[in-house]
């Protein structure tokens, strides 16, 4: 299963990014292969919908779940129709998320 | 507020928006592909329509090889009118929490009595769409400025895009005497005319704060805008 986390940089010790939709990466997470794949986000400069866009970008690369920080009501609205699993996280290195994700200690939304 | 006139609802301010119908739609996404303001999202079993970013281009509409799309009013806006003597006066109300200002001017505009001979327009300031909009369809505009570095570097920016727009404009220069004669000197240099100059004075800005019109208060104005006016039709006449 692919999991999906906004991110500032695109390397493996990067941290959660606290902007979904604006965040540079996305740090796609391949729990069948433990490793980690980044992608640049196409939206992150976008004048407006950015929240959205990167809905439907991370729909498109195979995610099946998401780490967020705060939503924005126009990407919380956008994710729950998406149907994929949204997870609570905070500005923590993606490692950590990802442990915190296997172990079953992050929230679901 | 300044002219003391009871104004009254006359129209409102609409954007069309889709509405899908989900028995026809295939989920190709095209909408949401071409959607030049994100308004469209394509989930995996759903299109999403945020209305609020919807500035209302009916591209989608256009574009959906199904037919699947229709569009419906949605209000954003109100138009309000009132009249005194020779003045007919009109203006528009964004509703709170609403962003599309160019469409409330454009509907504004569709109010105007074109059996008036002299119709002035005020748009918001700044040199934006809402601007943009204001000034499209005008024969002339005039451009009011401050003598002061920020008045003349955000006139430069109004200049530009009057001359993209192919306008022709002049200036009034208001609270003359308090930066600094750089804006008289650009005007110069750019041949754009001063048509009027305005003191930076202590009685007018005491009468203005009482609610009152330039012309008003000091009744020899009035000859002066009634100048600037004949002089802008001169200008329009002559091209």
């Amino acid at each position: 299963m692919k999991i999906a986390i906004p991110v500032e940089n695109n390397d493996e010790n990067t941290s959660m990014d606290n902007r979904f939709g604006r965040s540079l990466y996305y740090a796609i997470y391949d729990s069948d292969k433990d490793s980690f794949e980044f992608l640049q986000n196409p939206a992150s400069q976008a004048r407006g919908g950015a929240g959205v866009q990167a809905v439907e970008f991370i729909i498109n690369n195979g995610a099946k779940a998401v780490i967020v920080p705060q939503l924005g009501p126009n990407a919380d609205r956008a994710l729950k129709a998406s149907g994929i699993t949204i997870f609570q996280g905070t500005k923590e290195p993606i490692k950590k998320l990802v442990e915190m994700w296997k172990s079953g200690s992050l929230n679901e939304l | 507020m300044f002219f003391d006139l009871e104004n009254k609802k006359v129209g409102k301010s609409t954007v069309p928006i889709p509405v899908i119908d989900a028995d026809k739609c295939t989920m190709c996404g095209k909408c949401s592909e071409n959607c030049a303001f994100h308004a469209l999202g394509k989930m995996p079993d759903t299109i999403l329509v945020y209305e609020k970013m919807c500035h209302g281009c009916g591209l989608c509409m256009e574009i959906c090889p199904e037919g699947a799309i229709t569009e419906k009013e949605r209000e954003i806006g109100y138009i309000y009118s009132g009249n005194k003597e020779s003045l007919l006066f009109h203006y528009g109300e964004l509703i709170v929490g609403e962003e599309l200002t160019t469409m409330v001017i454009s509907t504004l505009k569709d109010y105007a009595d074109k059996n008036y001979s002299t119709i002035i327009i005020d748009a918001p300031p700044g040199s934006s769409c809402p601007m943009v909009e204001t000034v499209a369809g005008s024969d002339y505009v005039i451009i009011v400025s401050e003598p002061t570095p920020f008045g003349l570097s955000d006139m430069k920016t109004v200049v530009k895009t009057l001359r993209i727009l192919e306008k022709k404009f002049g200036v009034i220069i208001n609270k003359d005497g308090i930066g600094n004669d750089d804006l008289e000197q650009y005007c110069k240099n750019e041949k754009i005319p001063i048509l009027m100059k305005i003191p930076f004075d202590f009685e007018i800005a005491k009468r203005y704060s009482e609610g009152e019109t330039l012309v008003i208060s000091f009744p020899k104005w009035k000859k002066q805008f009634r100048d600037v006016i004949q002089k802008i039709g001169e200008m329009i006449e002559h091209e």
